[in-house]
């Protein structure tokens, strides 16, 4: 499909990054819906659909379907970099886990603090970067595929803890 | 952008991953440092409930036993006394029933001393006059008999006075030790010593009989009642004892202000 895409007129397939993009935050924001509670599961629909609107609106009048949505993908790293922030000072006020290291959203909150926090930059300023091709071009996008190995490897972990969490309390 | 540029970018990204990364770590050290120190509070605060939860419970049933000694002594034991008292004057008035009134007189008087004794048991007066060296004795020359257990004393202590409460409850923990050998131990001797050493003041008591496992005794009641008054009294004991060994008893008491 990403092929067909790109096979179309404007030459690229990146209005899949905007649905990508959209996809993922929605997701990510849905899925911290579940750790808290009260206004704050609220704020976090007020911001999925914000940020989703930010997305259309940047795909259409902002930098286009075509282009890299460098804005919502930045907007998205800093919202996701301070909601794990935010998780990180409530468990700590909270002081109810008893094991950080066997607990699912700790896991899911370190991994996106640091691979939001840490590719911030880059996402800032990809469109500067893609005409390039040159070796350090090419080490940067690698320590970027790093970090996205990092942020997968710190999900399994979580979805590992979560499943002992299952098993224990079933 | 430029080269330099680039290296900046990812000099920058670098930098900020490894503050991420230790950030995190820290955080998480500092956390469980937390939890640890919650999860020792805890711990302490229901040792501490525990500890005035049976100290209650001690204080309530030593206040039961010693208002049930004096009913039997003050009015059981006065009753019987003055029955003894009746009888042995309607014995005088009437001699043709005299073998019959010294029996009956007779009876009345173990009665007495019957009840003289439980009364002595449920309080033991001589603690509180004498101490509780002198206190273990008595209950040591009551037990020693020709061909049952011979229960020994040493006592390095000289005049030394512990607080009335940890000397009830250490008589009672005498009590109760020697209580389980002459029921459990099957043993022929019984050593206690008061002992000073430069530690502090402690009580050993050996037996030797036929020992037992303190791992699977530790439901038992007697166990578990020689243990909680030694902790209320802040002492400590030590049990060494394995199946046909023997039993020793160790406790080290705390100083006493």
């Amino acid at each position: 499909m990403a092929a067909a895409i790109g096979r179309l007129d404007s030459g690229n397939n990146l209005p899949l990054y905007h649905l990508y993009l959209v996809i993922e935050s929605t997701g990510l924001l849905m899925l911290f819906r579940f750790r808290f509670s009260g206004n704050r599961k609220k704020w976090l629909i007020g911001i999925a659909i914000g940020l989703v609107m930010v997305t259309v609106l940047n795909a259409i009048v902002g930098q286009g379907l075509h282009q890299i949505p460098t804005y919502t993908r930045s907007i998205e790293a800093i919202i996701m970099a301070a909601l794990s922030l935010y998780y990180f000072r409530h468990v700590f006020v909270e002081g109810q886990v008893k094991r950080l290291d066997k607990s699912f959203w700790f896991w899911i909150s370190a991994g996106l603090l640091l691979y939001f926090t840490s590719n911030l930059l880059l996402f800032i300023f990809t469109n500067s970067l893609t005409n390039r091709e040159d070796q350090l071009f090419l080490g940067v996008w690698a320590i970027h595929a790093g970090l996205n190995f990092l942020l997968y490897g710190f999900y399994a972990v979580a979805f590992l803890c979560q499943d002992r969490e299952s098993s224990y309390s079933s | 952008m430029s080269g330099s540029g680039i290296l900046l970018l990812f000099l920058t990204s670098s930098v900020i991953f490894l503050l991420m990364g230790i950030a995190l770590v820290l955080y998480v050290m500092q956390y469980q440092k937390r939890m640890t120190r919650q999860s020792d509070e805890m711990k302490t605060r229901e040792n501490e409930y525990q500890k005035q939860l049976v100290k209650a419970l001690i204080e309530g049933q030593e206040k039961e036993r010693s208002r049930i000694a004096a009913n039997l002594h003050d009015s059981l034991g006065a009753i019987l006394s003055a029955t003894k008292l009746r009888v042995l004057l309607y014995g005088e008035d009437h001699p043709e029933s005299t073998e019959f009134t010294e029996q009956t007189a007779q009876l009345l008087a173990d009665g007495i001393n019957e009840v003289r004794e439980i009364s002595h048991n449920l309080l033991p007066s001589n603690l509180s006059s004498y101490g509780l060296q002198r206190a273990v004795k008595q209950l040591a020359d009551k037990v020693n008999a020709p061909g049952g257990i011979r229960v020994e004393l040493e006592d390095n202590w000289a005049n030394y006075r512990l607080p009335a409460e940890a000397e009830l409850a250490l008589y009672r923990v005498c009590q109760e030790m020697l209580n389980n050998t002459i029921k459990h131990a099957q043993a022929s001797r019984v050593e206690i010593g008061f002992n000073h050493q430069n530690l502090g003041y402690s009580i050993s008591y050996n037996d030797n009989g036929k020992g037992f496992n303190p791992e699977l005794a530790n439901d038992g009641l007697g166990l578990y009642t020689i243990k909680s008054r030694i902790q209320a009294i802040n002492g400590e004991l030590y049990i060494d004892s394995q199946e046909g060994k023997g039993t020793s008893f160790s406790i080290t008491l705390p100083e006493f202000g």
